[in-house]
């Protein structure tokens, strides 16, 4: 049963019709700014940052060290040496996605939660290949080697400019100023290029080491104790510097926002807005965002045919980048927006890309992508059930549920029909929806999983089940609390008036920033936020500014992510 | 076939040991030939010890499929068993095919109910627990104890090494692609494997001194070079240690000695891949990874498109093996967590049944032609097999590798455990002896090979109501483990 890529934009065309083209511009990895390095230049202190409220605990501040992810380390090369070794971090035991709490049931759907970042021989071993191929793959590379270090060493013995290397692309890596010893240090591979390795064994080794160095791998924040609260620490300014771009692109901060950093601009809120409205303007956040949505709405890792995963992914980023950043619109219309970005290229009337009308087709906003409907996938066709579950507890941040086992269900096995009545889908369901120990739960997921059914695993549409031909879809569904509607493009204007979706966006992007479950005390906190983000037409720009903008985003306490 | 006691220079040295660490130790990996020599010799050959884990059930509907239906050493092999007397040699007499077995298992999901050593009810991952660690699994995807490999790392002298042949979840259990969990600092702290073989290669052998002189300057130059920047790193890790916090400190004590693990590697003197110990072939590029291509995409036995994957786990797992095999062959490791599959594995199993149907579907009677159970069950009893086949490939290298007066096999205990058997499910409430389930840890089974300390290939025997991880820690005492495996404290006598 192949599905081919042209087959399946047919069926998309068919349904929505042609629009608006657009140009997409690519996004490029930004040049390192070569600066001479400010190597002693102090943190200093950040005199204006008002004190932690007094009326409770300062919310998500108990954090552990957190280890890149393989997509942050990723990124972070290629932005300071030019170099993907996507391929190579390929051979490392990938992050875990949509991790469940054994105790509250609640799903953290990103890559980063720290407490499973936990190293081992293999990890690291791993590792070492793949950022041993970064440094000998940009030492390799003239071109490379001159734009992105600051001088060129004439000789073995060229130490002012192995100096320079080291402490350049130091900062750059550890995210920080390298202090006089560590700089001491790595001259030390000067010896490899004086026993006979040359020039580029001395960078080699040098990057090698930068990149390998705990100091690269792991984001460490050591602060000072708060001089009105010694349970806190206080950022420096260059770990708030990697707070902003790391929650920005993923990625450590480029040369200007370190040179903030050794400024002490970061210390405000107004400085600390500023510097992250510069790195949203920048084509990483687009690719940041993009991953944001795509692992909140479960399609980082869709099931799909291998020639649709990278066109859908494309039509899911766009919408999410128009909305977000190119519109600056309110973050609701991600999911009622009534046009899609189509990337089957070939396929389309003159070629290339393009926007595409979705008016009248029932599909609308992410929810109608087939990034966002390859979820539920199951029994060889869609599960109603997981399909409400993942709106659920991925957009509502809801608990899991699970069948309670004295009601002895097997979840891995479809609903049979009983025989000589209907085998059409829906009546097939209907057994645990009208069983009274079931229905509590079935009522309420398949209840929304239903709305959705006119569109199969990959997001096509469909009239009719594909294995059961006589049946038609009706396609109709409710959400409990918020109403009923058909289709992804109603289910998406429901979602978008809902509070429990806005709050649910302000827990998930709290989650991707700081790696980290939310804790009970910090309700309180994700309420305000959603307040404001609410009162404030509901851009996520603008909840992005807010967020770097509290108190909290310069503070981390003294215990870590102890309990 | 050579012998290994005359290859005496892979009695393998290092550099003194680790500068500058604070007196800090902690797990330090132990290499064998650092025992002075008498001690060494006193404790006779080494012992290797193996702990392989499938992610499926041996049988469902049709138990007959995989158990054989007579003992001892002259069983008749079934579908599920087929490699035990097949491509690799007639290993019915060097392995002990245990059935009978079982997980004890609560009626809901409730942790208070869990029995010692059991499961709740749910089922997927919540047998991985106890078979590994002994202890039993509060929830499912719960595993509370430490895994025998790091329970046996102070009685061999090294910490384990730990390969993964499935190459990626492929549709869910993204928490079930490990095997191997150790304390750390009162947290227990899952690792994570290799999944590259190019990357096993790489570490174990590609310092083997080769033959070739132009090769063997190569590999000086790259192990000068590592040493150096691994120089740097300690040297920055030490630095930067000094100045963390005591939680911070944990955190990253893991990562510090893994560093320091991989320096010991590096460190290592290379043996001459000379005698028994050699240099295997540069494996290359891993084999592709593809969650769904329109080449495979799936269908099942009702018509429908499925989404599977595959990443040739049929060779990562044979690259695996022939890994494992050679590093107990040049004593480079002595202590391996070898996870063929994720629980409830959702690889493609085209390889083995030529139909695009993932492994787990097969549990389900598809696979099969629709209304007919048993084609699915032999579907299902294949893919069974090839997990037997990656144990089996393994015990006849080692078999076939002579060490001392006996064989590398004699001085092994290597275990390979199941996800399931077959029976009641009480996750279903449905399923018995006449009316079987896959999801159930009623019935099950394992397979040891391998005599040291003592123990004794029987071929198929019946331990009605014995623990699986009774067997597991039958082979850690083969090895000269003293302790229990969680909350299982007695090997299983009829093992020896």
């Amino acid at each position: 049963m192949k599905i081919p890529a042209f087959a399946h934009l047919m069926m998309l065309i068919t349904a929505v019709g042609c629009e608006q083209v657009i140009n997409v511009e690519p996004v490029a990895a930004s040049v390192v700014d070569v600066r001479p390095p400010a190597v002693d230049d102090p943190p200093g202190d950040i005199p204006d940052e008002p004190p932690p409220p007094a009326d409770g605990p300062v919310p998500f501040v108990h954090l552990d060290v957190r280890r890149l992810t393989l997509a942050e380390v990723r990124q972070s090369i290629v932005d300071v040496l030019g170099v993907d070794v996507g391929a190579e971090l390929s051979s490392i035991a990938p992050d875990p996605l949509k991790l469940e709490d054994s105790d509250s049931k609640l799903v953290f759907p990103f890559d980063n939660l720290a407490s499973q970042q936990t190293s081992s021989l293999p990890y690291v071993d791993s590792m070492k290949t793949a950022l041993d191929s970064a440094a000998d793959r940009f030492v390799a590379d003239d071109a490379l080697r001159a734009a992105r270090l600051p001088c060129a060493m004439s000789s073995v013995d060229d130490e002012p400019c192995a100096r320079e290397i080291i402490a350049v692309v130091g900062r750059r890596l550890w995210r920080r100023p390298l202090l006089a010893d560590e700089i001491d240090a790595f001259v030390g591979a000067m010896a490899r290029g004086r026993a006979g390795g040359g020039v580029n064994e001395t960078v080699v080794v040098i990057i090698r080491a930068l990149l390998l160095s705990p100091d690269f791998l792991f984001r460490i924040e050591q602060g000072t104790v708060d001089v009105t609260d010694p349970s806190l620490l206080r950022l420096d300014s260059f770990e708030v510097a990697s707070r902003l771009s790391f929650l920005a692109w993923g990625a450590g901060p480029d040369d200007a926002l370190l040179d903030a950093a050794a400024a002490n601009e970061l210390g405000t809120p107004n400085e600390r807005e500023l510097q992250l409205q510069r790195l949203l303007s920048d084509g990483r956040a687009r690719r940041q965002l993009g991953r944001f949505h795509s692992m909140w709405f479960g399609y980082e890792r869709p099931q799909l045919p291998s020639t649709l995963i990278a066109p859908m992914r494309a039509e899911a980023d766009a919408l999410v980048d128009k909305v977000t950043l190119i519109d600056r619109a309110p973050w609701r219309e991600v999911l009622t927006r009534n046009e899609t970005f189509v990337d089957y290229g070939l396929a389309l009337p003159g070629g290339g890309p393009a926007w595409v009308s979705t008016e009248g087709s029932g599909r609308g906003g992410l929810l109608g992508q087939g990034s966002f409907l390859a979820n539920g996938a199951k029994f060889g066709d869609t599960s109603p059930t997981t399909r409400g579950a993942v709106i659920q507890t991925l957009l509502f941040c809801a608990p899991a549920l699970h069948p309670d086992p004295s009601l002895m269900v097997n979840v891995d096995e479809a609903p049979a029909a009983v025989e000589g009545e209907s085998n059409c889908k829906i009546d097939r369901y209907a057994q645990h929806r009208n069983d009274g120990a079931c229905a509590g739960c079935h009522a309420f997921l398949d209840g929304t999983g239903f709305g959705l059914e006119n569109f199969d695993a990959t997001g096509a549409y469909r009239a009719t089940e594909t294995a059961a031909p006589e049946c038609t879809i009706e396609g109709t569904g409710s959400v409990p609390g918020s109403g009923e509607f058909s289709g992804p493009a109603e289910l998406g204007v429901l979602l978008a008036s809902s509070d429990g979706v806005n709050s649910c966006l302000v827990t998930q992007l709290v989650r991707f920033a700081t790696g980290h479950r939310e804790r009970e005390e910090d309700a309180a906190s994700i309420a305000r936020l959603t307040e404001r983000f609410v009162a404030a037409e509901g851009r996520l720009d603008w909840l992005m500014v807010d967020v770097v903008r509290q108190p909290f985003f310069v503070f981390r306490h003294v215990d870590g992510g102890a309990q | 076939m050579t012998i290994l006691r005359n290859v005496k220079s892979l009695q393998l040295g290092r550099r003194s040991f680790l500068r500058g660490l604070g007196g800090v130790s902690i797990g330090l990996p132990f290499l064998e030939c650092m025992l002075d020599s008498k001690r060494a010799r006193a404790q006779g050959m080494p012992r290797r010890f193996a702990m392989i884990y499938a992610g499926q059930s041996t049988g469902f509907a049709q138990p007959i499929q995989f158990e054989p239906s007579d003992f001892g050493t002259a069983f008749t092999t079934t579908v599920g068993t087929a490699a035990l007397n097949g491509e690799h040699g007639d290993l019915r007499g060097d392995v002990s095919l245990v059935t009978g077995l079982r997980i004890p298992y609560a009626g809901s999901n409730n942790a208070d109910d869990v029995p010692p050593t059991g499961r709740v009810a749910g089922f997927h991952d919540s047998t991985r627990g106890p078979l590994i660690s002994g202890v039993r699994a509060y929830s499912q995807d719960d595993v509370s104890g430490p895994s025998a490999d790091w329970l046996l790392a102070p009685t061999l002298g090294r910490n384990p090494l730990i390969v993964r042949a499935q190459a990626e979840p492929y549709r869910g259990g993204e928490g079930r692609g490990r095997i191997s969990f150790r304390d750390d600092n009162g947290n227990l702290a899952g690792q994570d494997p290799y999944v590259s073989p190019r990357q096993v290669w790489q570490s174990l052998f590609q310092g083997l001194t080769p033959q070739d002189p132009v090769e063997a300057e190569r590999e000086r130059l790259r192990i000068q070079r590592d040493q150096s920047v691994l120089d740097l790193v300690r040297g920055s890790s030490e630095r930067l240690r000094n100045r963390l916090g005591v939680r911070d400190r944990q955190r990253l004590e893991l990562h510090f000695e893994a560093l320091r693990e991989l320096e010991l590697r590096v460190d290592a003197v290379s043996p001459p891949a000379i005698g028994i110990c050699e240099r295997p072939i540069d494996p290359g590029a891993d084999p592709t990874v593809v969650v769904v291509s329109d080449d495979v995409v799936g269908v099942d036995m009702d018509g429908n498109l499925r989404d599977i994957g595959f990443g040739r786990e049929d060779l990562r797992a044979r690259l695996m093996a022939d890994f494992v095999h050679m590093a107990f062959a040049c004593g480079v490791e002595n202590n391996v967590s070898f996870q063929v599959s994720f629980g409830q594995t959702f690889i493609n199993s085209n390889f083995v049944t030529g139909l695009n149907t993932d492994i787990h579907e097969l549990s389900h009677y598809s696979g099969g032609v629709s209304g007919v159970q048993d084609s699915a069950q032999i579907n299902h009893a294949k893919s069974v097999n090839w997990h037997v086949d990656t144990f089996a490939y393994l015990a006849s290298k080692l078999k076939g590798t002579d060490e001392g007066d006996g064989t590398l096999l004699d001085h092994t205990a290597m275990v390979l455990l199941f996800e399931g058997g077959w029976g009641y499910d009480p996750e279903s409430g449905q399923g018995s002896d006449d009316d079987p389930r896959a999801h159930s840890s009623e019935n099950m089974s394992v397979l040891v090979a391998g005599r040291a300390g003592g123990l004794r290939p029987q071929g198929h025997i019946r331990v009605a109501g014995g623990h699986p991880a009774q067997a597991l820690l039958s082979c850690m005492r083969g090895v000269g483990y003293e302790g229990s495996l969680g909350e299982v404290d007695n090997e299983l006598t009829e093992l020896f």
